[in-house]
């Protein structure tokens, strides 16, 4: 993911020009529909509310969030694609839209909705359980390389995000993908269940979501899949400087639109979402949750999306998860 | 004392009143589920203090267990998954004249269920969350197996006719994407099914359509021989109620923690406690040729046990943030916003906040009482309608209540679909309720024994290498292979099980 | 020819079963596993064809159950109904909710043998109800359709 950084330039000098010619004072009239992707209670659903909250204060229009779920992010991210572009319907896309089409799920591509802002980019980390033999990353993968098989980890559904984020990891480091075996479960918390109960050997969610059970002291964070270190927990080792290729793996959650959003409205959801994102209360939010404020705009949003769409793809591939459209 | 003051707070009354009338609201509507009511609460929690916002999704989601036996009793429609087991013998007494009576016991013994379930929470709350992190998914494969034996002791019909329909809910169970390799499995190319038949249009199709189809059939019966629904006077039905309560306190006493147990352990919840209470109590019962027909010993079995496992689903979302369900999903969200982060030392760390909750839990049950009845009389005005009148409300009611659930028009395709497989198994005598079953328990079924398989690399030994998944393990084989021999000897031998339905040709 | 409901129940589970079956042999294996997609589902269609079996077995035993009659003016009825809910599922997105719900619910009280003023009176206070119900407490996103220069 280094490449990111010219094509991001690239693409912000381009947007720039083009904002430059539209008002964004778009405001809208009636109720406007967040479509959500996940189910209620999910990191998504929950960063999503307190957004169509904070939206609502903002335009004095009711925002309603709909959960739309179903095949892995496709039933939503389709909706969110088609509905109409007037501005009454946006959703809440998130990483999934870089992967489900590698995995021949769906025609559906990043490209076919219209970034808006990005609001959320937990990275992923390493937990074992509190009595684990394992005290560091390298022990893991030196672990692996050497029993290829015989350790198991969970976090998600297989080609879920954390699965991506280990099977990189492993690919990365030039071991086996399969070399941990992968245990789908239903998200994160029943892949932590599993963890206590002595069913999987490690779990790859976000650090957010083990924060309860590493303050409880019942699990242990190993590493941190990213390259700056979590301002809730610093003391975990980063991928980023433990790991020779650097291995970093974040998923995002973002506020887009359908497909062709015309840039007047891009552009005032846009600059709404930057003042919400700047907004103590957002502040009070994020850090209720354990994790930091982020923001990326739409032009930054829409090369993030392109340098996953590469980088992603290429995991799956090298998994072996990949089909032909 | 601090915790009768705060108790007292008439904030925390209002909350409570209002948490309880919405509540049943959302119990009674087909649906609209728990989990999206107290999504739906989550935004007004910003305002709250920590004790008000927990109580708020508390109170909602104990009253919208108990109001889902409002519809259910009264439209034979459950109102949420929780009331579908003992739907046939709640509809039929309200059928024959006692609507109130049936919903004030009820009433009653789900308010008890939640407080025993309360007490049992604030005395071993720890100790029980201990207890369930021991549950990997070999042990949740053998208690989906074992809840599946249920279907067996629940429906009065032949042992072949309750298998077909169990199988035909696991049938249903298996559209969607797959756990093991993320393949769309009877998706016929739409989407909409990628994510399989959620069970709310399962119900809504099973219960509401078939009524309606029934009804259509028997026009003349509706059209001018209308029958008087008799609606039994107020006070005749709470004096009745409270009194067929209290005689069967043994039974309150004994199934709701039970309840509190299912509660507890993940992937588990009331619908599934109210199953296995039920079929409990049948087995247990002196007469158990009454269940299914009108009789109160059931209702007051998995009515109780289902309100105690919403109080048991706290345990492991206190103790370790893990919820037990998607409602305590929310509610661990609301509970670190308001700086509560879950742990094994949230007693200690904030005792007094912890204990006010249990307080507010006991307080919701109690206040339940009084706006459940204020429902009970609302909603029982519904019989004095016409049918004629009714079946139309019904129809928009379902649909609407379907579309809900997943948002999509999609939704009314899946409730005619199954609308008309359910009219279809009425028509070849199979029952309904062991269908429900399966598709409650298919999906846990088999992610969980996927899970399994993968963990174990394809072996069957480590399904018992376990201290509980052992004991579960073989439960489970020993109540199947009960089951199974009892249903070929039906067919062997036509012994008196299956001379019941025969008919003197 | 009088066939038994039995026999009908029986024969269609069979046939159903083995659909399912077919069905699930195209499913995928993980890698390094003998068990994938298909497993359960194949279990579940040989379940429901053993126990349709079951039901054909002790039907052609016992001969118990009632011949299978088609009543067709039951048929028309039930027809009719679904129709008017398929026509509702057409009409709900482009038409809008309101219109619409009024419509079936006007239609389905005729149906049932309301007279035209129930119906009006039931059809149009029903959706309103719905409205509050589910659009306005529980924020179900309800189409509006046409009247969606009117929305509140």
């Amino acid at each position: 993911m280094k490449k990111t950084a010219f094509a991001a330039v690239a693409i912000v000098a381009t947007a720039l020009s083009s904002t430059a010619f539209a008002a964004c004072e778009w405001k809208p009239e009636r109720p406007v529909t967040l479509i959500v992707p996940w189910g209620a209670g999910g990191t998504t659903d929950l960063n999503s509310r307190q957004m169509a909250t904070l939206l609502q204060q903002h335009f004095g229009v009711p925002f309603n969030v709909v959960n739309r779920t179903g095949g892995n992010g496709v039933t939503g991210h389709t909706a969110i694609s088609q509905s109409r572009p007037d501005g009454y319907t946006i959703g809440a896309a998130s990483v999934e839209i870089n992967t489900m089409h590698w995995f021949g799920l769906t025609p559906l591509t990043y490209t076919d909705i219209t970034p808006i802002a990005l609001i959320n980019q937990p990275a992923a980390s390493v937990l074992v359980a509190k009595d684990s033999e394992f005290q560091t990353i390298g022990q893991i993968l030196d672990h692996a390389r050497a029993n290829p098989g015989e350790l198991t980890a969970s976090g998600t559904s297989l080609g879920g995000i954390w699965h991506l984020a280990l099977a990189g990891m492993l690919n990365a480091e030039g071991l086996d993908p399969q070399a941990i075996r992968w245990v789908p479960s239903q998200g994160s918390a029943s892949a932590l269940q599993e963890l206590l109960a002595g069913g999987v050997d490690m779990v790859t969610p976000s650090l957010d979501e083990g924060k309860a059970l590493i303050d409880a002291g019942e699990v242990r964070a190993v590493s941190y899949m990213s390259d700056k270190p979590s301002e809730f927990a610093p003391d975990v080792p980063l991928t980023a400087t433990e790991l020779e290729s650097g291995w970093t793996l974040a998923a995002y959650t973002t506020i887009s639109g359908p497909a062709d959003l015309p840039e007047e409205i891009t552009c005032s959801y846009e600059a709404a979402i930057q003042d919400i994102v700047a907004s103590p209360e957002w502040a009070a939010f994020r850090q209720s949750l354990g994790a930091p404020v982020v923001w990326g705009d739409a032009a930054q949003l829409s090369a993030l999306m392109t340098s996953y769409d590469e980088s992603l793809g290429g995991t799956i591939k090298a998994i072996g998860m990949a089909k032909e459209q | 004392m601090d915790i009768l003051i705060s108790l007292s707070d008439p904030a925390l009354l209002l909350t409570i009143v209002v948490c309880t009338l919405y509540g049943s609201l959302i119990g009674a509507l087909p649906g609209l589920s728990a989990t999206m009511a107290v999504a739906l609460l989550v935004p007004f929690t910003f305002y709250m203090d920590p004790v008000q916002a927990i109580t708020a999704i508390v109170a909602t989601t104990s009253t919208a267990i108990f109001a889902g036996d409002i519809s259910g009793a009264l439209l034979r429609i459950p109102g949420t998954p929780a009331s579908a087991a003992y739907v046939a013998d709640s509809a039929t007494i309200a059928h024959n004249g006692r609507p109130r009576t049936v919903l004030f016991v009820d009433l009653f013994t789900s308010a008890a269920g939640g407080i025993i379930g309360v007490i049992v929470l604030s005395l071993a709350t720890p100790m029980l969350a201990r207890f369930a992190t021991n549950f990997s998914s070999y042990e949740m494969f053998w208690l989906a197996a074992l809840g599946l034996s249920c279907a067996v002791f629940v429906a009065g019909a032949s042992p072949p006719k309750t298998f077909a329909s169990l199988f035909i809910g696991l049938a249903i169970a298996c559209v969607g994407i797959d756990v093991a390799v993320g393949m769309p499995r009877y998706t016929f190319g739409f989407y909409d099914l990628f994510d399989g038949v959620d069970f709310i249009s399962a119900m809504i199709g099973f219960f509401a359509l078939t009524e309606l189809f029934r009804a259509a059939v028997e026009r003349d019966g509706i059209g001018k021989a209308v029958l008087p629904t008799v609606v039994e006077p107020v006070r005749r039905a709470i004096a009745d109620g409270w009194k067929i309560s209290c005689a069967h306190w043994k039974h309150v006493l004994r199934s709701s923690p039970v309840g509190v147990i299912i509660g507890v352990l993940p992937g588990a919840g009331s619908d599934v406690a109210a199953w296995v209470t039920y079929a409990l109590s049948r087995k247990l019962s002196k007469t158990p040729e009454k269940y299914g027909n009108g009789h109160m010993e059931g209702i007051i079995d998995a009515g109780s046990s289902n309100n105690a496992a919403v109080a048991g689903a706290w345990t492991p979302a206190l103790v370790f943030g893990i919820p037990g369900d998607s409602v305590t999903a929310i509610a661990i969200g609301v509970l670190m916003m308001k700086g509560l982060a879950p742990g094994p030392d949230i007693f200690e760390r904030s005792g007094d906040v912890v204990y006010t909750l249990f307080g507010a839990f006991l307080l919701s049950n109690v206040i339940m009482v009084f706006t459940g009845g204020i429902a009970i009389l609302l909603a029982s005005q519904l019989l004095r309608m016409p049918r004629r009148l009714l079946m139309p409300l019904i129809l928009g009611l379902s649909l609407i209540g379907g579309f809900a659930v997943m948002n999509s028009v999609f939704s009314i395709w899946i409730i005619i679909a199954l609308g008309v497989l359910g009219y279809l198994m009425i028509l070849g005598g199979i029952p309904i309720a062991p269908a429900i079953l399966g598709v409650v328990l298919g999906k846990t079924l088999e992610q969980n024994f996927m899970t399994s398989m993968i963990k174990s690399q394809g072996e069957f030994l480590p399904f018992f290498s376990r201290d509980i998944s052992m004991v579960l393990g073989v439960a489970t084989i020993l109540i199947w292979g009960l089951c199974l021999l009892q249903g070929v000897r039906t067919i062997i031998s036509p012994g008196p099980a299956s001379k019941n339905e025969e008919n003197p040709t | 020819m009088q066939i038994s409901r039995d026999i009908a129940t029986g024969t269609v589970l069979i046939v159903a079963g083995a659909a399912m079956f077919v069905g699930a042999r195209g499913f995928m294996l993980p890698a390094g596993l003998d068990y994938g997609a298909g497993f359960f589902p194949k279990i579940v269609s040989c379940g429901m064809a053993v126990s349709g079996l079951l039901i054909l077995v002790g039907e052609l035993r016992s001969r118990s159950s009632e011949p299978l009659t088609i009543v067709w003016r039951a048929l028309r009825r039930i027809a009719a109904l679904i129709g008017m809910i398929v026509l509702y599922g057409l009409a709900f997105d482009p038409i809008g909710f309101h219109i619409s719900t009024v419509a079936l619910l006007f239609a389905v009280t005729l149906f049932f043998g309301g007279s035209i003023a129930a119906a009006a009176i039931l059809s149009v206070s029903a959706t309103l109800m719905l409205h509050v119900c589910f659009y306005s407490v529980m924020k179900v996103a309800l189409p509006w359709g046409l009247l969606l220069p009117f929305a509140w």
